[in-house]
């Protein structure tokens, strides 16, 4: 075998992996607050990585202001949402709300596809263009860049949850949501946290991912049901699980494309996501939380 | 049978069997409101959509788990029927008998690998299903034309009689979709139905009473499966053509949704449900840009006023009423009864 060809793959699985790990982070802090699976998960990776590009090649504004802009945009995207699903009060149980995800989710991809005139935009790499050389392979340097933020995020949302108040207050939400209402908590307080979270990170998501590839109107379905397979791998509602799970579902996806599978590399994700809810719901790195009847 | 049904069991098989009843006679009387090749032809669509809702009806309404693999299974029948009558020869007739078989074994075997998962997750597990079959579609293209579509699918026939007239291809859905809701209905109100509607109310109850939950929502998958199977042969045979954006993600949602603002679970669910995603398809046409934004302004709306669906918040804002009736009586009864007791006490 040609090691360096497979240092080549692994490499850049473990870059389209960091953007998948993200994407789990996210639907896992909307799970721990809600219960219920947000749809509208990639489509905030999507408004993230299209709106940066916008900025920059529309408006010629810097990079690294056009990704703070767009994770701002996002951010208020996740706020919104929570209006949206919540606000009306009358969507209470985990189910409904995960279906009203998808309508916000339509909502949001069609506004997109109007405000973006079925473009497609782009970012340049914060680090240059030029590419590293590991191990006799090269890859670009936006792959380094996508693992220290996917690596970062994770910890940082790690200790969020673990040392402060609001992130205590979220775990709580998580595990007994009721009992914390009894304290004067409101469960739509939390709630709305967790969908700014969710977004944030989403847009970093597609601010890493836009250096990799185009982004347009479309981008955000199948990259968000491939972030929800790596959240269910990794186990869903736990951080270092979305890591590990996003990690690994690049590298499979990298590995089948790589060797001659290329046509069937976004099947993986799906017989992922099937296999690992039929032989160990919870997840690798899950706690035995009640899935099955 | 019917007769010893007693209370809420026989006013709902008496709703169903009524529901049942405008459903096969809006079936005879649309045609009859407009005939030109086009509208024929929409109502072919309606027809083929009825059939695919009534199927998804036993899953998501009657055993009350969401399935978002009707879709895949919709094109996996297409397929099937296209390609054996394409690519093999196959007599139509025999490859619409056969497509719905395939699906309900797929359906089945995804059924056996997800059936016991808590909803949500089996709501995931059929969604990876559906995925898994639209990639497929678009990406073996030796079998399936790729994303450009499967081309040269024959019509349907029967003993040297080609269904080419849109005034045939409507009869032949119309018919299939007549059979199939009259078998739903009966299903419904049958024993089994009765057992698999009491999972979507309290599962803990049913497993009470010692039913299996597994069995039965495996048999309600199955069907969904042997139903789209049959919509997606006729969606070849009407179209003549198939392609993998038709059973698609977003067909999923579309079919979940409008079953659920109709009325899940209901006999008259799926043809309301029918008639909103003709409606769809219709405007769709004509506002091609602002349609997924509008859809989905409209969807929300609906989720967000009914969340049990049009039929079901009508019922249960009924039933509300009849309960807080019924309770203010019992209350006045009770003080009725109570009061020469208050009294006496009272009175000591």
């Amino acid at each position: 075998m040609d090691t360096g060809l497979f240092i080549q793959v692994i490499l850049s699985g473990l870059s389209v992996g960091a953007i998948y790990a993200l994407v789990a982070v996210g639907f896992g802090v909307v799970f721990n607050a809600t219960g219920a699976i947000n749809f509208v998960q990639g489509e905030y990776v999507m408004v993230g990585g299209l709106s940066a590009g916008m900025l920059y090649e529309a408006w010629d504004v810097p990079v690294l202001v056009a990704i703070l802009v767009a994770i701002a945009l996002t951010t208020l995207l996740g706020v919104l949402t929570e209006m949206g699903l919540l606000g009306f009060g009358r969507l209470r149980t985990p189910a409904s709300i995960t279906i009203a995800t998808i309508a916000i989710a339509v909502v949001v991809k069609g506004a997109a596809m109007l405000i973006s005139n079925r473009d497609t935009f782009a970012l340049p790499s914060l680090l240059g263009p030029g590419s590293l050389q590991v191990l006799g392979a090269s890859t670009s340097r936006q792959t380094l860049l996508n693992l220290l933020l996917a690596v970062l995020a994770v910890a940082a949302l790690t200790l969020f949850f673990q040392r402060t108040k609001l992130g205590t207050t979220l775990r709580a939400a998580a595990s007994d949501s009721e009992t914390l209402q009894t304290f004067g908590v409101s469960y739509r307080t939390t709630a709305r946290w967790a969908f700014a979270i969710a977004a944030a990170v989403g847009a970093l998501a597609g601010a890493g991912l836009a250096p990799l590839t185009v982004m347009s109107f479309d981008s955000g379905t199948l990259l968000g049901l491939k972030g929800f397979a790596a959240a269910m791998l990794g186990g869903l509602g736990n951080p270092r699980g979305a890591l590990a799970g996003g990690l690994m579902l690049g590298v499979a996806e990298a590995v089948m494309s790589g060797y001659g599978a290329a046509a069937y590399a976004d099947v993986v994700a799906f017989v992922v996501l099937l296999a690992i809810l039929t032989l160990r719901p919870t997840g690798m790195l899950g706690t035995s939380r009640a899935v099955r009847t | 049978m019917m007769s010893r049904l007693a209370g809420p069991a026989r006013t709902m098989s008496r709703r169903a069997t009524w529901e049942l009843w405008i459903t096969l006679g809006l079936l005879v009387v649309l045609p009859m409101l407009a005939a030109t090749d086009y509208a024929l032809h929409i109502w072919t669509r309606m027809a083929i959509f009825l059939i695919l809702l009534t199927g998804l009806n036993f899953i998501q309404g009657v055993a009350g788990m969401t399935s978002l693999a009707q879709a895949g299974f919709f094109g996996l029948g297409a397929y099937a029927a296209g390609i054996a009558t394409v690519r093999h020869d196959v007599p139509p007739v025999l490859a619409l008998a056969l497509a719905p078989v395939l699906v309900t074994l797929v359906a089945l075997l995804i059924g056996v690998l997800s059936m016991r998962l808590k909803e949500i997750y089996f709501t995931m597990a059929t969604l990876g299903a559906g995925f898994v079959l639209y990639l497929l579609f678009g990406r073996m293209v030796e079998l399936t034309g790729g994303p450009n579509g499967l081309v040269g699918i024959p019509p349907f026939s029967v003993g040297g009689v080609e269904f080419t007239e849109p005034i045939m291809k409507y009869g032949l859905a119309a018919v299939l979709a007549a059979i199939g809701a009259i078998a739903a209905h009966n299903l419904l109100v049958s024993r089994t139905g009765r057992a698999l509607r009491a999972y979507g109310a309290s599962e803990p109850a049913a497993l009470a009473v010692g039913a299996s939950p597994f069995r039965l929502r495996l048999l309600a998958f199955g069907l969904s499966g042997f139903y789209a199977g049959v919509a997606g042969a006729l969606e070849a045979f009407d179209s003549r053509f198939v392609s993998p954006s038709t059973f698609d993600f977003m067909t999923a949602v579309l079919l979940v949704v409008a079953l659920v603002v109709s009325g899940a679970g209901r006999m008259i669910g799926p043809i309301l449900g029918a008639l909103l995603l003709t409606g769809i398809e219709v405007f769709a046409a004509d506002y091609a840009d602002y349609e997924p934004l509008i859809m989905g302004i409209v969807f929300l709306v609906a989720v967000q006023l009914f969340p049990r669906g049009v039929a079901g918040e009508l019922a249960a804002r009924r039933e509300d009423r009849r309960e807080r009736a019924k309770r203010s009586a019992d209350l006045a009864a009770d003080v009725a009864v109570d009061a020469p007791t208050t009294l006496k006490a009272v009175q000591r």
